[in-house]
């Protein structure tokens, strides 16, 4: 009973702390709330189409000049400025920002074709972003064969018109043949792509789990480095020493206080999804064990770390590095298959890599997590435990306890 | 260890520099006493404290706290151990009835302890401040904080470091007769103090300095040592001649003999007690006219200071009153 009682006493201090400080609350727990809220709102899973200059000669361009037509063939993701003529003035609004992308049509495109060689479309743009010039790349070649399906199906079209007005054995091929859409003669096939669990979330939604894994670990992490920390600046180690008070029970009380907390904010963040429009799909006691398992995970590290730092701006600096190792390596942004396999080891010195995947099984695919990454996450934390261990050992029992004694 | 003996202690030694820690300190406490250790800042006051609170382990020597050496206490050793350090150290965004009912669980209180907690408020004179924020209140209430949270568990020895640095005299007072109090049931007080005059509540004195114990005894013992003996001031009627002291310096238990004034003199004397008559015979004898005889008991700053110059062959260089604070 008594030992309850201390590690009792350190979950009201630590509630009570975090109470007593708004504005730590504020950053900290409120701040998240807000991050993802924005996140969700602000996402665009359409970017802004590019404001696109068509420049073609008004004869012998490969492409009619009907600005119309044009629009239509290029589909949402171009918008269709302006047709021009003036590649020179073309070229000086994409410098000046007015537009993004400038299509140069071929000038001879049909001497290029009687000539044996394709027609090249020629795309200027002023973007530096990979993953933008990597979309215009994309977007370009989809216009093309847009615009290759446009040509052939209009060649297509004449072709039959020209044959049936003839008499011959082609002629009869034709009339036997049965009155087929030149659009699905030059285009045959075409691809459906279907998941075979759930249907895919949106993109919002896809990094939605990601943020609330990546957020509850980060303040765990933070919260359990800072309270050793501080006692430790505060000196209240010296009163644990000299008291009856155990690592064992210090650990509870440590532990407990965080759980709680961490909880409590998962929670709310877990609320907010709906608003999103974020469904958990799978099993709610999954995803609560998926979360509990991440905040033990992180409150270990959290307290293992506070091992090594010497204030609390070093235990908020060691935090940041985490957190910056999670942003690239849990699979947040970039998928682990992208990563080569040594450096995938990286992702799994975070907690956060095996929780993303939990949350993933259970909001998106609708299944209980998968048991090796809860597995993981056990053993993880309990790894840090261990560590936790040490490190608050060096806080609760007193060094002579800790040392060989000389006589 | 008799389970009348709280602390013993022999050539303890804990080393931090040449000439820094504690250098072969013996000690024996029984219960029930309280002992202080006086001396300068530097002197090894808390060293001891920590290597007999298990703080921190010896080089050499041995160490026994209630049976135990403090290196490998158990719990329930520890439950029985109040400390003081000689910062106060609690959280400051509690108030400090949290931080005390924080103290009060560490050291195993159970949960219904309001009436303890009221009971600390009131003795030491925290009404006003105790649910204020810690990082809010003055000084001396973070002392009394800290001396509330070393006692709330009633603990049978109390390792006090600086209990009274910052307190006003008249809760300095309270204090003291409230470690009285504690002393009579049965408490042990260890007691570190740079009053050096707070030497006087307690059964054991050890003067320290340098890491050294100039001296360890009883306040009247520690005088008697100090000034060679009892004190004994005399006044006379008329002024005495010099012939008068000589006779008087040759008579039975009396060791030395110096000037007050014209008309009085401080003697050096083997026993107080038996002083009446010698100075009545001596002061028939020479024809003088005796008005008085008391016992005199020199402030312990001026027992402290003596003991320091004392012990100068000991320890060099040692200022007697560097950083001792002269108060009553």
């Amino acid at each position: 009973m008594r030992s309850l009682t201390r590690s009792l006493a350190f979950l009201r201090k630590e509630l009570v702390s975090v109470w007593r400080q708004p504005r730590l609350i504020a950053t900290l727990v409120l701040g998240p709330f807000l991050i993802l809220f924005l996140f969700g709102l602000g996402y665009q899973e359409m970017p802004e189409p590019f404001r696109t200059v068509v420049v073609a000669e008004q004869t012998g361009s490969a492409i009619g000049v009907d600005a119309a037509e044009l629009d239509e063939a290029f589909g949402e993701g171009i918008d269709l400025v302006e047709v021009t003529d003036d590649l020179d003035s073309a070229r000086q609004s994409l410098v000046s920002g007015e537009i993004d992308l400038v299509l140069v049509a071929p000038e001879d495109g049909l001497e290029a074709l009687e000539g044996g060689e394709q027609a090249v479309f020629s795309i200027l743009h002023s973007q530096i972003d990979p993953v933008i010039t990597g979309s215009i790349d994309l977007l370009a070649r989809l216009s093309v064969d847009q615009i290759n399906q446009e040509v052939l199906t209009g060649i297509v079209e004449q072709a039959r018109t020209e044959l049936s007005q003839t008499d011959g054995p082609l002629a009869d091929t034709l009339e036997e043949v049965p009155d087929v859409d030149p659009g699905l003669l030059v285009s045959p096939f075409t691809v459906d792509t279907s998941p075979v669990t759930e249907p895919p979330p949106s993109q919002a939604a896809y990094y939605a789990p990601g943020v609330l894994i990546l957020l509850v670990q980060h303040l765990s992490l933070t919260f359990a480095a800072l309270s050793l920390v501080g006692e430790r600046q505060l000196g209240m180690t010296e009163m644990f020493r000299v008291s009856p008070l155990t690592v064992r029970e210090a650990m509870l009380g440590k532990y407990l206080s965080f759980l709680v907390l961490g909880l409590a904010l998962a929670t709310g963040l877990a609320l907010t999804m709906p608003l999103l429009g974020i469904e958990v799909r799978g099993p709610l006691w999954s995803f609560a064990l998926t979360v509990a398992l991440v905040i033990f995970a992180s409150l270990g590290l959290g307290f293992a770390l506070s091992g090594l730092a010497k204030s609390d701006s070093q235990a908020v600096q060691y935090s940041m590095v985490v957190l910056l190792v999670s942003i690239f390596f849990t699979g947040f942004v970039l998928p682990l298959d992208q990563l080569t396999v040594p450096v995938r080891w990286v992702s799994y010195l975070v907690p956060g890599t095996f929780g993303i995947g939990g949350l993933h099984d259970v909001i998106f695919r609708g299944q209980p997590a998968r048991p090796q990454l809860m597995g993981a996450l056990v053993i993880y934390g309990l790894v840090m435990a261990a560590l936790a261990w040490l490190a608050v050992r060096k806080d609760v029992e007193p060094a002579s306890a800790r040392t060989v004694k000389v006589s | 260890m008799p389970t009348d003996v709280s602390i013993i202690a022999a050539d303890l030694t804990k080393r931090f520099e040449e000439e820094a820690g504690v250098f072969d300190l013996d000690l024996r406490v029984e219960r029930g006493r309280i002992v202080a250790l006086i001396g300068p800042s530097g002197s090894g006051k808390t060293t001891t404290v920590r290597l007999m609170t298990g703080l921190l382990a010896p080089d050499s020597g041995s160490i026994s706290v209630l049976g135990q050496d403090p290196t490998n206490f158990t719990s329930a050793t520890r439950a029985r151990i109040g400390y003081m350090a000689q910062d106060s150290v609690f959280f400051p965004d509690l108030t400090l009835r949290e931080n005390l009912n924080f103290a009060a669980s560490l050291f195993g209180v159970p949960l219904r302890r309001r009436h303890r907690v009221n009971e600390m408020v009131e003795l030491l004179d925290l009404g006003d401040a105790i649910d204020r924020l810690l990082r809010d209140v003055s000084g001396g209430e973070k002392r009394r904080l800290s001396l509330a949270a070393a006692l709330i568990h009633g603990p049978e020895l109390l390792f006090l470091d600086e209990p009274t640095a910052g307190i006003d005299p008249i809760l300095r007072q309270k204090f003291w007769d409230h470690f009285g109090h504690l002393s009579e049931q049965g408490s042990t007080l260890m007691v570190t103090t740079q009053y050096v005059g707070e030497a006087a509540y307690c059964d054991l004195v050890g003067v320290l300095a340098k890491g050294h114990v100039l001296a360890l005894d009883t306040p009247d013992a520690l005088r008697r040592r100090a000034f060679g003996g009892d004190l004994v001031d005399v006044v006379l009627a008329g002024p005495p001649t010099r012939d008068d002291l000589v006779a008087l310096t040759r008579a039975e238990g009396i060791r030395k003999v110096t000037w007050i004034d014209d008309h009085s003199v401080r003697l050096v004397v083997e026993d107080a007690g038996e002083m009446v008559s010698t100075l009545a015979d001596w002061a028939g004898q020479r024809g003088l006219d005796l008005e008085r005889s008391d016992a005199y008991l020199p402030p312990f700053d001026d027992v402290f200071v003596e003991l320091v110059n004392a012990a100068q062959d000991q320890v060099d260089e040692i200022d007697p009153e560097a950083d001792v604070a002269l108060a009553g």
